[in-house]
């Protein structure tokens, strides 16, 4: 078997078990003083990558590097993934709100510079809910893409991925270089241990600048408002056909 | 002999021989470590808030019970006093030397004896440091049940001297139940050891519970059996802006109601406290505007998503009842302890603002409110308060509210003179009048034995006195402190 490095991208998001609240200016969630971790997707596709290690052994294996992009924080989040068994992390570092297409784009370029044989990103990350960037950087790339993955296995140079999509699931296979990004489904996640928390102090860390990356950040998209679903009204008991009539009419306004 | 009545007075202090240099000369030829002048100094004979002063001129430090015993015994036979120090972090200066006494150090006594990771109990010796205790534990997923501003700095045997109370009173309860047993030496030398491990036995008089509270008093607390709580999963901490003090109350007995078994904590300071933590410290104050008063709120669970729930929800109710103006909930970690640093270091900041006179008070529920209005009325009837230029400069409350348990701080120029006479014993008439306790959690010390009658019974008072007769008929231990002055 030929030997594969992989490249998982990771992101810090606040912690889902959170109550988000929306802030006063309505723009967006508060953010300050909550707690963050990395996203559960991320930590799926974090822990893919090293049960195919655990399974086909480090010589097919040989490495599995994480990435994140964001602001100085972002490295809290490599070293959790780095004490979960990752061998070393790269920090593109930037303070500028990232949107899936810059981040595809500084994938894309970290991709080239470094090679890997195979991505896994987190199908989104419950920040925005966006599911774009790996199919994305896919087509950035030229690379196949096996999105919503909950099983992933390699044979050679060949992925073999089974999807979750409307109708069940369905197996696809994909020659490497490729793209997948992992569901929920099926795998827990390990907990980093603390002597791995230690071990982890002292593997390597590389900060890199969009600039460096010749990537320049722009955003397209302008959030108007953001603001919390109405509050859920309880159910009705209704006394009859008529009355279901007449509200479905004149309040539900359906008819 | 029987029928012979013992009647040695209370206080022995005026009985006692000063230490003197063929007794250092004794102690070291017995192996006994004796500090050296220049190693004695303000860490030793300053309180925190430096209000009252020590002078040890002769201090040790044992290593071993067995030496502590050593001490005791030589001293009771030459009728010395002691006065036992752990970390020095007493507020009421219990442990300073102030008449002559040997001054015995404990810091150097501070092995972790043993750790049960199944019952969840450690035995240690009196010297550990809270903080590092608390570090130790953690690692096989428990915490000390008890948590304090100075625990860098405090002892766990002056923790069960002083039966301290702090910030997580509210949830993990009194040293008097969180301690199963206690290692001592008793004034005379003997050495007692109720070392017990099990949290069930009730057989006899539970001896050890007359160490925990007795400051030094009745004997040296050499060793600690002590119930750990579990290491939370999940923390969170929510800060309130309420505009009245009963509106205080009320969210207290929603959170007991909503939060219920994750509750761990309930803070509160008033408008002036804030203002001097962010003058004093520095620190930025937590919210976003300024309110009348502020709580703090913390919760420890085992599940996150829980915890957030019933947080959001109390919050929720609190806001829309109009209980609370402004709130925020603190989740990230840094976020947390910065606003506990704001907390814990408010007394640090009061300090820092003048001369620093600092109360310790339970007061039932219907008296609480008018406390601070009482003290500020009392003192601007006699001139001291209420202008530019008055003696006292501020008057603040703040505290464990959740367990009735308020502090009030009387910030003045300078110590003593007619701003001490105005509050004292004025404030402890008052406080006992209204079914209060003198001492919630800060202990007697060095000067408020003398008010113990303003909240205790004459018989409880004599039955206090009664065993300290007992158990140190020389009177040897702390003396002149404590029950001695009641």
């Amino acid at each position: 078997m030929s030997s594969l490095r992989i490249l998982v991208g990771v992101k810090r998001v606040i912690d889902s078990a959170v109550k988000v609240r929306v802030n006063s200016a309505q723009t967006g969630v508060e953010t300050a003083n909550v707690k963050h971790s990395m996203n559960p997707f991320d930590e799926i596709a974090v822990e893919e990558a090293l049960r195919l290690r655990e399974k086909h052994g480090a010589d097919t294996v040989k490495e599995i590097v994480v990435l994140s992009c964001g602001p100085a924080k972002a490295q809290e989040t490599l070293r959790t993934a780095l004490a979960m068994g990752a061998d070393r992390s790269i920090h593109v570092k930037t303070d500028d709100a990232l949107e899936p297409l810059s981040v595809a784009k500084l994938l894309t370029k970290v991709v080239g510079a470094d090679k890997p044989d195979h991505v896994l990103l987190g199908k989104h990350a419950i920040v925005d809910d966006a599911h774009q960037t790996g199919q994305m950087l896919a087509g950035l790339l030229n690379w196949p893409q096996a999105t919503f993955a909950s099983k992933v296995d390699v044979n050679g140079r060949t992925l073999e991925v089974v999807r979750e999509v409307d109708g069940g699931l369905e197996t696809v296979s994909a020659a490497l270089p490729a793209i997948v990004t992992t569901v929920m489904r099926l795998i827990e996640p390990r907990y980093a241990s603390l002597p791995n928390i230690m071990k982890a102090k002292k593997k390597p860390l590389t900060t890199v600048t969009p600039a460096d990356l010749g990537v320049e950040i722009r955003s397209r998209l302008q959030t108007l408002k953001v603001v919390e679903p109405p509050k859920r009204q309880g159910g009705k008991v209704l006394a009859s056909v008529d009355e279901l009539l007449d509200k479905l009419r004149n309040e539900a306004k359906v008819l | 002999m029987a029928g012979d009545k013992l009647c040695l007075a209370i206080d022995a202090s005026g009985k006692l021989n000063a230490v003197s240099a063929d007794d250092v000369k004794h102690f070291a030829e017995a192996g006994i470590r004796v500090l050296a002048d220049s190693e004695i100094g303000p860490p030793h004979n300053a309180d925190m808030f430096g209000r009252y002063a020590g002078d040890a001129r002769v201090a040790l430090a044992p290593t071993s019970t067995a030496q502590v015993s050593q001490v005791l015994s030589y001293c009771n036979e030459r009728q010395i006093g002691v006065v036992v120090q752990g970390g020095n972090t007493g507020v009421p200066g219990g442990a300073l030397c102030q008449r002559g006494e040997v001054l015995l150090c404990l810091s150097d006594m501070k092995k972790v004896r043993h750790v049960d990771p199944v019952a969840g109990v450690l035995v240690a010796d009196a010297g550990c440091v809270l903080a590092d205790l608390d570090d130790h534990v953690q690692q096989l997923g428990y915490i000390m049940p008890l948590d304090l501003g100075s625990r860098r700095r405090c002892m766990i045997g002056g923790n069960v001297s002083t039966s301290a109370g702090g910030l997580r009173y509210l949830r993990y309860g009194s040293m008097h139940g969180n301690v199963l047993g206690v290692e001592a030496v008793l004034p005379d030398g003997r050495i007692l050891d109720a070392l017990f491990t099990l949290k069930k036995d009730t057989s006899g008089y539970d001896v050890k519970q007359l160490f925990i509270g007795a400051e030094g008093t009745l004997g040296v607390v050499t060793a600690v059996a002590i119930a750990l709580a579990p290491k939370p999963q999940a923390t969170q901490l929510a800060v309130l802006g309420l505009g009245a003090f009963d509106k205080i109350e009320q969210a207290f007995v929603r959170a007991r109601q909503g939060l219920g078994e994750i509750l761990s904590a309930f803070e509160f300071w008033d408008r002036r406290c804030d203002e001097i933590v962010v003058e004093s410290m520095h620190y930025p104050s937590l919210l976003k505007s300024a309110h009348e008063f502020y709580v703090l709120i913390e919760t420890r669970g085992s599940l996150m998503r829980h915890d957030a729930e019933k947080m959001s929800a109390f919050l929720d109710a609190l806001h829309a009842d109009g209980l609370v103006d402004e709130s925020c909930v603190l989740s990230a970690p840094d976020a947390m302890d910065a606003a506990w640093m704001f907390r814990s270091n408010m007394a640090a900041a009061h300090a820092r603002r003048g001369c620093m006179y600092v109360y310790d008070f339970s007061l039932p529920s219907q008296h609480k409110p008018s406390l601070l209005g009482a003290v500020k009325g009392h003192l601007s009837s006699l001139g001291l308060y209420g202008a530019a230029d008055s003696p006292v400069l501020d008057v603040t409350i703040f505290g464990h509210i959740g367990d009735d348990n308020i502090h009030l701080q009387v910030i003045a120029r300078e110590f003593g003179g007619a701003v001490e006479a105005a509050i004292e014993p004025w404030i402890y008439s008052w406080v006992g009048s209204h079914g209060g306790s003198v001492a919630a959690e800060h202990g007697l010390g060095a000067h408020k034995g003398q008010f113990l009658k303003y909240s205790k019974s004459a018989a409880v008072i004599d039955t206090m006195k009664d065993l300290k007769r007992l158990l140190d008929p020389r009177g040897i231990m702390n003396p002149g402190k404590h029950i001695c002055q009641a």
